[in-house]
């Protein structure tokens, strides 16, 4: 049972977080294709915005690593240890799906912008790096609480 | 010298007679010319004036007709145009200006010009059509003035050789005649006189003879 | 979290740097004559299209017309959208066959543009045929059946049952289109009403305004535009009608000098603004309908424009019409 719980937390941190990435990396990818498709010369603009979604995978994928660390070096799971590790998971696997769909919204609609008014494409960038700094915070209190 | 005549006091008395006819014609003629003249320069006065607004009138119409060609599709603007919901009918007419008969046309519109609908055409065809029903009175009245115009024109041309004729040839010709019977005949009464004066002397000195 | 707009609306927002720029329309306006507007095309989207050299607007009008609705039917999911894009040239086949069928057109047919989705064969015997109406969309088999029970019907009662059509088609397929683009197109529908009543009002039959000649859908109800026309209040009316505020000095302008040209252009700017702030919702197909929109716009404005050109019209009176520069 204690097994269960704790990596549990692993599997939420990086599934949920990776699922959110996915998503969002999907979604401002279409976008940027379809811009593409038009004006092949803006892929250096739009690079960075169809990648911003996916950072929250990887925070996702770091909390889940460090904690599948601490499990393994774990001789006994204490049910308090599980539900600690549990616990560690979820910040970041929740912040990370829900901030990379929203990013990825935005990351559209910077796509948008960056065809409409190439100057004032990286204002677009901009505001999809503020949805990102809600996933950092979820990172870093999941980071916080690992056991 | 066309009129060759014989020399004599009856055929002077007619030439009188024919010229004086002449003069008076040729007067009734000139009088009747001047006339003319008025009513055609009146006639190319209102002419012009009306050729002028509705001149005017179209090139406003057209302008607008521009915008209403070029914002509706083709198809559509002749299917609003193939049903016309107006039925325009010419009355024609007579009037007289001295002996001639000139026509004059007049034109009555019945039913509504706007027969399409409202959402495939712009307004601009209602605005252009409205200026083309509302010129047509005008431009078919305007067809009765410009063939008033060329019959009168006719008629002055008609009249003026006429007087001319009189004025340059029968008239002098006629004058001619008869200055020309005139002289002969003094001629002739000249010679008849030296004639008898001469018979007289004769005839005074045949007596003087005889008395001696 | 699947969404069908995506790559669409972005392709469109690059495609969007095709439409005519200000600078452009600036020099199109002060182009010499018809030839040195199509040397300036040239160099833009509609350079691609044979015949611009020739000056043979129509056919590159025609061609450009062609790719941008290919365009929209390759990249739109939504069936709603191309309908309602293409059934408007289905509708408007539908009046010249209808309507020389029932009253008397000449002989050899009337001129039809090529078919939207429905083939002129069906269209043509739509009104005859109970099993081809079937094939139709509602409205206009609606509008069918309407006509073929009416006897001997006069050109404009026709007119106005497919004006009716027209517009309930257009609204069926793009009411669907999210909360901004059915602003835009009850907009489009008061300003229709408004000029509806206008031109009535100017051709003198003020007994033939009644709320059944306007249409139905748009910000304000029929019946109270019609009341507003015959009170003779129409432009304080159109003052309070939201987004058509600006239209009110333009009506009071066009009921005394009884030239639209003025406020033709003004509806025009009120959409066209109305179709820029739309774009920008981008989960949705309103940024798509919006761009043919534009693009029809763009290419009425350039037919006014090179025919007036062509015309020799001068600039101070093109500007009267076109709200563009």
């Amino acid at each position: 049972m204690n097994e269960f719980l704790s990596y549990s937390g692993v599997a939420i941190a990086a599934a949920l977080a990776g699922i959110g990435s996915a998503v969002g990396v999907g979604m401002v990818g279409q976008a940027a294709a379809g811009v593409l498709s038009v004006d092949p010369k803006k892929f250096g603009k739009l690079l960075l915005l169809v990648a911003l979604p996916g950072t929250q995978g990887i925070y996702g994928f770091v909390i889940a690593f460090l904690l599948l660390q601490r499990i393994t070096a774990q001789t006994t799971l204490t049910s308090d240890f599980a539900l600690q590790s549990f616990l560690a998971g979820i910040p970041v696997a929740l912040t990370g799906l829900l901030s990379a769909i929203h990013q990825a919204k935005v990351g559209v609609s910077g796509v948008a912008l960056a065809a409409k008014q190439p100057a004032d494409a990286t204002k677009g960038l901009i505001l999809a790096v503020f949805v990102e700094f809600y996933a950092i915070l979820g990172f870093l209190v999941s980071f916080l609480m690992l056991p | 010298m066309a009129v060759v005549v014989r020399a004599t006091r009856m055929e002077l008395q007619t030439l009188r007679k024919r010229s004086v006819l002449a003069r008076r014609g040729h007067k009734l003629l000139k009088d009747k010319l001047d006339e003319l003249m008025r009513q055609f320069k009146i006639l190319i006065a209102e002419y012009m004036g009306a050729r002028q607004k509705i001149e005017g009138e179209l090139l406003e119409a057209y302008r607008e007709f521009l915008f209403a060609r070029a914002s509706m599709r083709r198809e559509a603007l002749a299917d609003a145009l193939r049903y016309p919901g107006a039925v325009a009918v010419v009355h024609g007419s007579t009037r007289k200006v001295m002996n001639l008969t000139l026509p004059e046309f007049d034109v009555s519109m019945e039913g509504s010009i706007r027969n399409y609908g409202m959402l495939d055409t712009t307004p601009e065809l209602d605005a252009s059509l409205e200026v083309f029903a509302r010129v047509l009175p005008g431009i078919v009245r305007l067809a009765g003035q410009e063939k008033a115009i060329g019959i009168l024109a006719a008629e002055i041309d008609r009249t003026r050789r006429r007087v001319n004729a009189l004025e340059y040839i029968l008239i002098p010709e006629l004058e001619e005649a008869v200055s020309r019977i005139r002289l002969k005949l003094e001629e002739i009464e000249r010679g008849n006189l030296t004639r008898l004066m001469k018979v007289k002397k004769m005839a005074e000195r045949k007596r003087e003879g005889t008395l001696l | 979290m699947r969404n069908p707009y995506l790559y669409p609306n972005g392709r469109i927002g690059a495609l969007e740097k095709d439409l005519l720029p200000a600078r452009t329309w600036q020099m199109l306006l002060s182009a010499a004559d018809s030839v040195e507007a199509s040397r300036l095309l040239a160099d833009t989207w509609y350079g691609r299209f044979p015949g611009l050299s020739q000056c043979a607007f129509e056919t590159v009008f025609e061609a450009a017309q062609a790719a941008s609705e290919q365009e929209l039917m390759e990249l739109s999911e939504d069936r709603a959208l191309v309908r309602g894009i293409l059934h408007r040239r289905d509708a408007r086949n539908a009046r010249y066959l209808w309507k020389a069928a029932l009253c008397g057109g000449n002989a050899d047919g009337p001129e039809l543009e090529k078919p939207g989705l429905v083939e002129h064969s069906l269209l043509a015997s739509a009104l005859a045929d109970e099993e081809a109406r079937k094939l139709l969309p509602a409205a206009m088999s609606a509008a069918a059946e309407e006509l073929s029970s009416l006897s001997d019907p006069s050109p404009l009662e026709v007119d106005r049952i497919l004006d009716r059509m027209a517009a309930g088609l257009e609204l069926d397929e793009f009411s669907s289109m999210g909360p901004g683009f059915r602003r835009l197109l009850e907009t489009m529908i008061d300003s229709r009403n408004v000029t509806t009543c206008i031109r009535i009002m100017l051709s003198g039959s003020r007994e033939d305004l009644s709320p059944g000649v306007l249409l139905e859908g748009g910000t304000v109800s029929r019946k109270a535009v019609c009341g507003a026309a015959l009170e003779g209040s129409l432009p304080d009316f159109v003052a309070d009608i939201e987004n058509l505020e600006r239209l009110a000095p333009f009506v009071k302008e066009t009921l005394s000098s009884r030239s639209f040209l003025e406020l033709e252009r003004e509806t025009e700017r009120v959409i066209m603004e109305m179709l820029d702030a739309g774009s920008f919702e981008l989960f949705g197909p309103a940024p798509l309908a919006a761009f043919i929109f534009k693009k029809e716009m763009e290419m009425n404005h350039l037919r006014i424009l090179l025919a007036a050109k062509a015309a020799g019209m001068d600039r101070a009176r093109l500007s009267r019409r076109l709200p563009r520069g």
